[in-house]
């Protein structure tokens, strides 16, 4: 119950996001007004990062739940993957304006474009294999085998590849000094966002659960009524 | 019910976060603001939409088990 409070929470959090970022946070000294999409870009890359590793875990589960005690664990997996799919397009985009208004040019193939590209790409081949194993039983473990294998190279792509090679990007908040480098207010701001777009990637998850679990329902009363 | 209970707690947050802001923002940034809200109050009203449609769904179905 107070988890479903919780998750329901970006129902607040989501619009006193918008107007922290927009009308409290001060702008960034160089960047100016520009500087505001991090409190959206960030998040929404973070739980694209976070999505995938929940569909990951929730594969792994439905591997080793062998006698299934957790019902469709890897549609589940499916759909967790799905939003991080959605999610991690749309910092694509809010990320690819930005260059082109601090950098000149949508996209400069920097380290960390070009590492979610790689990441996209493994996706969109997951959501194929899916679905070229449609009515296959085996599709379930193949697909969480996939997905476990997709979520394993998340770490090299998201901390360690942008960090080898001199990229565009600013110094991460993970930094070399182990402090953000962010203005109180703008790290409150950018805080409140996370926890908002967490929040509604949560809601969104359970929801898609919810309508999953009233399908299967409703195909196992229509094949038992057979 | 519910429904209002949220939109009363936005508009609280919304009154403090309004008595707290600086008072030199652009215009721009004003409109910015308004035109996303607008939207994210389009898409929270779907959501909870379907939220709804969804528990009633399940509702029926535990009727129907019953």
């Amino acid at each position: 119950m107070l988890i479903r409070q919780v998750i329901k929470s970006f129902y607040i959090l989501m619009p006193l996001a918008i107007l922290m970022a927009f009308l409290w946070a001060p702008s960034a000294e160089i960047l100016g007004d520009f500087s505001r999409i991090i409190y959206f870009h960030v998040p929404l890359a973070w739980v694209s990062v976070l999505a995938f590793l929940v569909s990951g875990v929730l594969s792994a589960a439905y591997l080793f739940d062998k006698k299934q005690r957790y019902p469709w664990l890897d549609e589940k997996a499916f759909n967790s993957a799905s939003i991080g799919m959605a999610f991690a397009l749309l910092a694509v985009i809010t990320g690819s304006l930005w260059a082109k208004l601090t950098w000149g040019s949508f996209w400069n193939w920097d380290p960390r474009e070009t590492s979610i590209v790689v990441i996209l790409l493994i996706y969109i081949a997951y959501f194929s294999l899916r679905s070229a194993l449609a009515g296959n039983d085996r599709r379930g473990v193949i697909g969480s085998s996939y997905l476990i294998l997709a979520m394993m190279t998340l770490p090299f792509f998201v901390f360690l590849a942008p960090r080898i090679y001199d990229s565009l990007h600013p110094e991460t908040i993970i930094n070399a000094d182990r402090t953000p480098h962010l203005d109180d207010r703008m790290r409150m701001t950018l805080l409140i966002s996370i926890f908002a777009f967490t929040s509604l990637y949560a809601y969104i998850l359970h929801l898609m659960n919810r309508a999953l679990a009233v399908a299967k329902r409703l195909e196992e009363e229509y094949h038992a009524a057979d | 019910m519910r429904l209002i209970r949220t939109a009363f707690w936005v508009l609280i947050m919304v009154s403090l976060l309004a008595a707290a802001l600086p008072e030199s923002r652009s215009d721009v940034l004003y409109t910015v603001t308004a035109v996303i809200l607008i939207v994210w109050i389009g898409l929270a009203f779907f959501l909870y939409r379907l939220d709804r449609k969804i528990t009633r769904l399940e509702k029926n179905q535990q009727k129907m088990k019953q």
